[in-house]
């Protein structure tokens, strides 16, 4: 067979299923409209899981039993996220309004959440009021700790500042709004509630002018300037006690086979605002730096919740924030947290738990992968 | 609507550019996406999401680059993630890189092959099917080089990889497309058929 042969069956096996007669722009329209683009709103995460960027956009959510004043931006922000969304609605938290004034700068620490896999924090950032319209404010360098001094890992973050199409928001200039959770897991027992300090500061930047890319180069490698702050305000410093959630731990404590490696679920911890599965398991090479497992939740109603290298990207890019799931290293060690930020807190019955693929990169020769199929299942009862 | 009036007017949020765009590429986009996932539905909702995407980055893009490749790149690539991921096949794929063999090499036929093929629907589906025996990246690398009609050079800069890395997987997946297709040559072959 010639290659014009080839060619052509391949062209007429496209077009015998996809006419040109195609029409995409309506659904894609259709799509649009919550995927506006926005200049000044973005979800991002540490560097690293011991703390925060220096700067950040992120959107604050203030949540609210009876006697909580919810504002409307921090009420439609925590729509951004189900399990953020859902303590809020729940009413569950702990209304502060804790206010500092450092240099002109003022810092309110509106709410705060805890449970047994993560804290949550909300707090807005009021500049002086001749900022100039170039220069933003963020806050910088959050750190949240116990009363033995016990940091927590820094999780996600949200925030807004300006105008944002997706929250529908304006804030003047020099507001922000900012919501930041914490990994719980340095909480031992189940306290009935905890002593925690916030300690932040302010930083105030130029607004950068984007820079195009340099032609030759990946499109992705374009960038904006590096961002210098021009002034440094605070520490800001709250002292606080919140009510802790203990939520349900399935000591699941299972080992399956398959592929020549064993996989363990350790636990599984279930909270209003998150679900987590530890699974840990050794690879074919011993390095465990560079595989992921594929892992997909059943629940006992019928919802099942996938994560993995291969689903993350796909979350993130559709924006969908109705179940956004996770799957990351713990430590330096052989196990891995899955999550999935979506609230199961109403669910029991009998779960499954399915490992269905562990993926390894090659971090030399980026873009291969050895895949290595399941499935590892395991089988818990959440009551 | 020229492309580079779109993408002008796209970088500035004009959504009436990204219109333009779909209208261009969304049936080459499709078309590609199809011939690597073979699911029409999955197709059309990859090449959706990656207009959506193209449209939040826009800003990145060089205008000064033609869209299509840089767009088309996206799709391939999300493609072989959703068929990889359907298909669930393992790719531990070895090879020798360093043996150059020609394309007319890999298809020549050392026995009478069908130099006037007729184009029927069963010599379609034969080839269809071969298609689906090949790993998606494989069969990305087919559709890049026989549908798109990509060197192995622009296939490189499609998929991001070294030259070496697709001139390997062009030779797999032409080898193994060829071994599948065999029968068929024996079938078109008999009396009545070929030279």
């Amino acid at each position: 067979m010639k290659e014009q042969q080839v060619a052509q069956i391949l062209q007429e096996l496209a077009e015998q299923e996809v006419s040109a007669s195609l029409d995409l722009w309506p659904a894609i329209q259709a799509r649009l409209q919550p995927h506006r683009r926005v200049s000044q709103w973005t979800r991002f995460m540490p560097a690293t899981r011991l703390g925060w960027a220096s700067l950040g956009l992120i959107l604050f959510l203030a949540l609210g039993a009876a006697a909580y004043a919810v504002t409307p931006i921090l009420s439609r922000v925590s729509q951004m996220e189900a399990g953020l969304q859902h303590i809020e609605q729940a009413k569950l938290g702990q209304e502060l309004n804790l206010s500092q004034t450092v240099d002109g700068i003022t810092v309110t620490l509106q709410w705060v959440y805890a449970d047994a896999n993560r804290l949550v924090v909300g707090f807005t950032v009021n500049g002086p009021k001749d900022l100039p319209d170039n220069h933003a404010l963020s806050p910088a360098r959050v750190t949240l700790t116990d009363a033995a001094g016990t940091a927590f890992p820094g999780s996600v973050g949200y925030g807004v500042t300006g105008q944002s199409d997706i929250l529908k928001v304006s804030l003047p200039s020099g507001e922000g709004a900012y919501l930041f959770t914490f990994d719980a897991a340095p909480i031992e027992g189940e306290p009935a509630e905890l002593d925690l300090q916030l300690v932040m500061e302010v930083e105030t930047y130029v607004v950068p002018t984007p820079v195009p890319p340099t032609p030759g180069v990946y499109e992705d490698r374009g960038s904006l300037d590096p961002v210098v702050p021009v002034a440094t305000a605070g520490p800001f410093t709250f002292d606080f006690s919140v009510p802790f959630i203990p939520g349900r731990t399935i000591e699941v404590q299972q080992t399956a086979e398959a592929a020549g490696v064993a996989v363990r679920l350790e636990r599984v911890v279930v909270t209003p605002s998150e679900t987590r599965a530890i699974l840990c398991f050794v690879p074919p090479d011993g390095k465990s730096e560079q595989w992921l497992p594929n892992v997909t939740l059943s629940t006992a109603g019928g919802q099942t919740y996938v994560a993995g290298p291969v689903y993350y990207e796909e979350q993130v890019f559709t924006m969908d924030r109705s179940a956004i799931t996770t799957v990351s290293r713990i430590g330096e060690g052989a196990c891995y947290l899955y999550s999935v930020l979506t609230p199961l807190d109403d669910q029991s019955g009998e779960w499954t738990l399915m490992v269905t693929e562990l993926v390894g990169f090659d971090l030399v020769r980026l873009g291969e992968q050895t895949r290595l199929a399941g499935p590892w299942v395991f089988h818990f009862v959440v009551e | 609507m020229e492309e580079q009036e779109a993408i002008t007017r796209l970088k500035r949020g004009d959504i009436g550019g990204l219109a333009a765009l779909v209208r261009k590429y969304q049936v080459q986009a499709v078309q590609t996406a199809y011939l690597v996932t073979r699911d029409r539905a999955l197709a059309e909702d990859i090449v959706q999401a990656a207009f959506l995407r193209a449209y939040e980055r826009i800003g990145q893009f060089d205008a000064r680059r033609p869209f299509g490749p840089w767009f088309l790149r996206s799709v391939v690539n999300d493609a072989v993630k959703a068929a990889a991921r359907r298909e669930r096949q393992v790719s531990l794929e070895t090879g020798s890189e360093g043996e150059e063999t020609s394309l007319a090499d890999l298809l020549a036929d050392p026995g009478p092959g069908p130099e006037d093929l007729v184009e029927t629907e069963e010599i379609r589906q034969t080839v269809w099917a071969a298609l689906g025996k090949l790993p998606p990246v494989q069969r990305a690398a087919i559709v890049l080089r026989y549908y798109l009609d990509l060197s192995e050079a622009e296939m490189a800069d499609e998929l991001a990889c070294p030259p070496g890395t697709v001139k390997w997987r062009l030779h797999a997946a032409q080898k193994r497309l060829r071994t599948l297709l065999r029968p068929l040559w024996s079938a078109v072959s008999g009396p009545g058929h070929g030279e």
